[in-house]
């Protein structure tokens, strides 16, 4: 089998799984798809040199994370923003947000990274613990506690909001001395 | 808030990962018991949100034809990637080789300036072909 023909395969059984971590890891779909682009360019340099001592997806997810990983601390390093808020805002669907999960977005965001980033992935993959741990190179059971421990802070931080509307006062104005 | 003992197999079982033992233990402790019952009615409801909201946007339809017009656009690779390496090594071992070897009939030798010019020469030369292999094709 050819090289080309090789690399051809793997674009088409991996740049949809490659694009996801990407998504987990840059926040922003327009990102992610650059940072794909590069990722497959790496692997068409590399591709030759590849001598099999790790699985090939193995391979490519390292590759696909070192250079996700490079372009985030580039970016942090650019702007001005922190990255939590970032993330929060550019989290995910690229529908407009309903105004109720706003409150979802902006908790996910306040989530440590490593949390966040299982989160997103395993239902950006399908609720596939195999494929998170694959992706993020860690074993299942380290995938499973970050999800636990991600939802866990999640609901807590979501009753959190929830109790701070509901005491809210109702007309904030009446609260000013005049 | 759940019980705490009950907190990671109500999140195994919202996630379909519980096993059936360990999903009727669940089963029957939440009909008795009302915090965890919410608490696993809580999840449920915030799993359904995150499914939602963490819909994977799809690649744009071009994205393959783009990739190969960057790859089409990039410099040849070479077809003998390994061979300046291999150049370089051999002509490293022969000039240590001729230097151990010299340094060893230095006592009795007769035109050993001749012997050493010649094979030093020989493997530099091959060291330096190596070399220049690696600097035309852009190897590191």
């Amino acid at each position: 089998m050819s090289g080309n023909h090789t690399f051809e395969r793997l674009v088409d059984e991996y740049r949809d799984r490659v694009f996801r971590l990407a998504c987990s890891l840059l926040s922003d779909p327009a990102a992610a798809e650059d940072a794909t682009q590069e990722i497959f360019l790496k692997i068409w340099r590399a591709l030759p040199d590849f001598r099999g001592d790790s699985a090939i997806s193995t391979w490519i997810y390292a590759i696909a994370r070192n250079t996700c990983l490079t372009r985030r601390r580039t970016a942090v390093n650019e702007r001005t923003c922190s990255l939590d808020e970032a993330n929060a805002a550019a989290f995910a669907s690229t529908d407009p947000p309903p105004a109720v999960e706003s409150d979802l977005r902006a908790a996910i965001g306040r989530l440590p990274d490593k949390y966040r980033r299982a989160l997103v992935l395993f239902y950006l993959e399908d609720r596939s613990y195999q494929q998170v741990a694959l992706a993020m190179g860690l074993p299942m059971g380290t995938v499973k506690t970050f999800l636990h421990r991600a939802k866990k802070e999640l609901a807590a931080l979501l009753a959190e909001t929830n109790l701070r509307k509901e005491t809210a006062p109702v007309w904030p104005a009446l609260n000013l001395k005049i | 808030m759940a019980c705490p003992e009950f907190e990671d197999l109500i999140l195994d079982y919202c996630e379909g990962a519980a096993s059936p033992a360990d999903s009727a233990l669940l089963e029957s402790h939440i009909a008795a018991c009302a915090a965890c019952r919410a608490w696993l009615a809580e999840q449920r409801e915030l799993d359904l949100r995150l499914a939602k909201s963490c819909a994977a946007p799809a690649l744009s339809p071009d994205f393959t034809a783009r990739l190969r017009a960057r790859i089409a656009a990039e410099p040849r690779a070479p077809r003998f990637r390994r061979l300046p390496g291999a150049l370089e090594a051999i002509g490293c071992l022969g000039i240590a080789a001729t230097a151990g070897y010299l340094l060893q009939q230095l006592p009795h030798a007769t035109d050993w300036v001749g012997l050493f010019t010649l094979t030093a020469s020989a493997a530099f030369a091959i060291w330096e072909t190596g070399k220049a292999l690696r600097t035309a094709h852009g190897i590191k």
